[in-house]
């Protein structure tokens, strides 16, 4: 009876052990004003490029809305622990395609991971990445797939020959945690080792945000505000950490300019 | 020869201009021809852009009644606010769709989509519709009319191109959605776009749509024809640059054209789709075809009679120069040559009744002439046959003489000295003419110089050339007088013999004959022939 109940108790003690070691990380990451703004102004220069046709004008009724932005699917968040191995590669991921762009405009992945790109669209496609040898365009018709290797570390623009305004990102990179953020922006990362780490956001061909934070106990919290679509933002982050002082009369100076035009 | 020669050197020069003219004017219609076909094809142009913008205006208003229909916009608010019903209200939506394309009329979409706010395609209609389900976002159109954009564009689907018009769902004051009008690019509706001019549409190297004008005036090019410039296009500059290529010139089977080739406003000129205009323009003229180019109207027009009565002209004048440079002198060669016949076996051309070339074939007429004498007269002396022998009852004196009458047509009838070769021998005794078949001697007129019985003594010898001797000139008086005499005789007119003109004659025979047989004398023989007095000089010599 004693050696049953010893045998019964190592797992629970190794358990308590061990969950009481690892920690959740919960995110959130929100977009200030200022960052729409400056996407808005971005999407419009984008559409003075675009090739369209002769017409294009607000409805008249309602005011033209402003652009979308979806966190689930046009930013890819990646945690890296200092001092790290290098990550495993995820398993396949099955990424479906759209007519216009990808299930996720952002994918994160892991070096050495597969994607199988899945077509949901009636319309065939041609989807390459420039730049990558084994992803040229192939004719793909809709519920065909095409798996592709990410060896190798690196960001890859994802385009389609015969819808050229298709645009995607997949980011194959040592990450040891790729959080899946939700519409809102939140994304929860569980059984996170106590250290050091580091966050990073990608937007738009590249990263735009870098925060350090250590993790200790058992629930983190971590809240990001992406400020800027050029990722100055990360920037001024550091040297708001860095060099408050700098900082402060950096947003006083700001401020006076912005009074001086108001007046 | 020489006004012959200037008559066709004009001719020539008039006929270098007048081609010359003819092919400047010929390069100035062709020239008016392609500058007025480029004037009308960027017409054409400018009429197309303005229709192709009325066009997508068109559409964009006739959706109108699609996007605010009550129908629409009520289920599909509903869609978009209870999503886990779509399938309850997709059903009424498409039936509202079906009713509104139905009454677009001719703008009855081939593809009419209603989208959801996330992009997706909650109903589609139209003949060319496709299947539910599939997103469309992060297409620029769909995008932008989602946040309230009027937009229309052009999209390439798989093979079809399609005229997009798209405009925003609003229901309640919120968007709900979009709704996509798609016109397929056919024939026909390559058709609608111009009256005047082909418009076709192509992806690549490939004819999508090539319209026919309802004129039937104009000429159309074939599929074939059209397309063959695509493949320039891909490395034609201005293409890529200005979206618009250059005039092309398209060689038809009957018919030349011009095109001009555009990128489409739209997504689809990513995809290599564009649109040409063809306008048809009359080939090159040729100078071959310049009359039927022409038409009767201008041939009719053209002043036959200044034409015709000039080259008449021209040919006449060409055919007198002709006559009265080279036709004419050698007849009158011909002629003499044929009188010579007649003549003493002696006589030769006057070659100084010729010029040029014919004074040169009669001087070589001469030459053979008196060549072949000297043959004779050879073979005469080797077969030991004189003259007379040969020539019968005629005077041998003639073989080394020059006769010559005196006539107003024949006053200075100079001929030509005999060849040294005939020069008569050294003893040649020199016979009188027989005059009337009896020895005749010349009666010398009144107060004239005894008349000389016997050989007279040749005249000259001891005279300095140029001044004539007493002995000489009493020798020339007397046969003047007997020359007189037998004209007077035979009743020809001695009113113009004067004396003085005899004595030039005489003089210039006598330096002829001398000079050619280094004579130092000569005698002139005073006789008949053919009914007219003549005269017959005879080298002496001593």
């Amino acid at each position: 009876m004693r050696k049953v109940l010893m045998v019964l108790m190592i797992p629970l003690v190794v358990g308590f052990s061990a969950s009481a070691a690892a920690t959740t990380l919960s995110g959130k990451i929100s977009v200030s004003k200022k960052f729409m703004e400056q996407l808005d102004a971005a999407r419009k220069e984008t559409e003075k490029a675009q090739v369209r046709g002769y017409w294009n004008e607000p409805n008249g009724i309602r005011p033209v809305a402003p652009v979308r932005f979806d966190l689930s699917s046009d930013i890819g968040v990646a945690i890296y622990m200092d001092g790290a191995k290098d990550p495993k590669p995820d398993p396949v991921l099955s990424l479906n395609v759209l007519t216009g762009s990808l299930e996720k405009n952002v994918v994160v992945i892991r070096p050495q991971s597969r994607i199988k790109f899945i077509m949901k669209s009636p319309f065939d496609h041609e989807l390459y990445a420039p730049g990558k040898h084994d992803f040229k365009p192939q004719k793909q018709g809709n519920n065909s797939f095409r798996p592709i290797d990410f060896y190798s570390a690196g960001v890859f623009e994802v385009k389609c020959k015969l819808f050229p305004h298709f645009q995607g990102w997949v980011v194959a990179t040592p990450a040891t945690h790729v959080p899946e953020v939700n519409k809102s922006g939140a994304f929860t990362v569980e059984d996170m080792e106590e250290g050091k780490y580091t966050l990073k956001v990608f937007f738009r061909g590249k990263w735009i945000v870098e925060k350090k934070f250590e993790v200790s106990g058992k629930k983190q919290e971590i809240a990001v505000t992406l400020n800027d679509v050029s990722g100055k933002a990360e920037s001024s982050e550091k040297d708001e950490k860095e060099e408050p002082q700098k900082a402060e009369a950096k947003k006083e100076g700001d401020n006076a300019k912005e009074a001086k035009n108001n007046e | 020869m020489f006004i012959s020669r200037f008559w066709t050197l004009l001719l020539v020069i008039a006929a270098a201009i007048s081609v010359s003219v003819l092919m400047l004017a010929k390069d100035l219609v062709n020239r008016e021809r392609e500058e007025s076909a480029t004037a009308g094809l960027y017409k054409e142009l400018d009429k197309l852009e303005v229709a192709f913008t009325l066009h997508a205006r068109k559409r964009l208003d006739v959706l109108v009644s699609v996007s605010a229909d009550a129908d629409v916009t009520s289920n599909m608010a509903s869609i978009a606010h209870t999503p886990g019903k779509v399938d309850e209200y997709r059903p009424k939506l498409l039936t509202a769709l079906n009713k509104k394309n139905d009454d677009l009329d001719k703008y009855r979409a081939d593809m009419l989509l209603a989208v959801g706010t996330d992009g997706d395609v909650l109903v589609k209609t139209g003949a060319k519709g496709r299947e539910n389900g599939f997103s469309l976002a992060g297409v620029p159109t769909v995008e932008a009319a989602l946040r309230g954009y009027v937009r229309d564009d052009v999209w390439k689907l798989g093979s079809d191109v399609y005229l997009i018009a798209a405009r925003p769902v609003i229901h309640s004051g919120q968007y709900v959605g979009a709704i996509v009008h798609g016109l397929l690019l056919t024939d026909e509706m390559a058709s609608k776009f111009s009256n005047t001019a082909q418009v076709a549409y192509y992806s690549g190297g490939v004819m999508l749509a090539i319209g026919t004008p309802d004129s039937e005036d104009v000429a159309r090019a074939k599929d074939s024809e059209i397309s063959s410039p695509l493949a320039r296009l891909e490395s034609d500059k201005q293409y890529e640059q200005k979206n618009r290529s250059d005039i092309h010139r398209i060689k038809g089977e009957k018919q030349d054209f011009l095109a001009v080739f555009s990128k489409i406003r739209g997504q689809a000129a990513l995809n290599g789709v564009g649109w040409a205009v063809v306008v048809p323009v009359s080939r090159p003229i040729e100078l071959t075809s310049i009359y039927e180019e022409a038409g009767s109207q201008d041939v009719e027009n053209l002043p036959w009679l200044t034409i015709i009565g000039g080259a008449l002209l021209m040919i006449l004048l060409g055919w007198f120069w002709n006559y009265f440079e080279s036709e004419r002198p050698i007849s009158k060669l011909q002629k003499a040559i044929l009188a010579l016949e007649k003549a003493d076996v002696k006589d030769q051309l006057n070659v100084y009744k010729y010029k040029r070339n014919v004074r040169k074939i009669a001087i070589a007429f001469n030459k053979v002439m008196d060549y072949k004498l000297k043959e004779v007269m050879n073979a005469m002396g080797e077969g030991g046959k004189n003259v007379s022998s040969i020539l019968g009852d005629r005077d041998t004196s003639r073989l080394s003489s020059a006769a010559f009458r005196f006539a107003e047509d024949m006053a200075d009838d100079i001929p030509a000295p005999p060849s040294a070769l005939e020069a008569p021998p050294p003893d040649a005794k020199p016979k009188l003419p027989n005059m009337g078949g009896g020895k005749v001697m010349p009666t010398p007129p009144t107060g004239a110089a005894k008349p000389l019985t016997g050989p007279q003594k040749p005249l000259g010898a001891a005279t300095p050339p140029g001044v004539p001797s007493i002995d000489e000139t009493v020798y020339f008086k007397q046969v003047h007088a007997e020359f007189v005499a037998l004209k007077q005789k035979l009743g020809e007119p001695v009113d113009q013999l004067t004396y003085e003109r005899f004595e030039v004659t005489l003089k210039k025979n006598r330096d002829a004959l001398k000079a050619r047989y280094g004579c130092k004398a000569v005698k002139f023989n005073v006789y008949e022939k053919d009914g007219k007095a003549s005269l017959k000089a005879i080298p002496v010599k001593p």
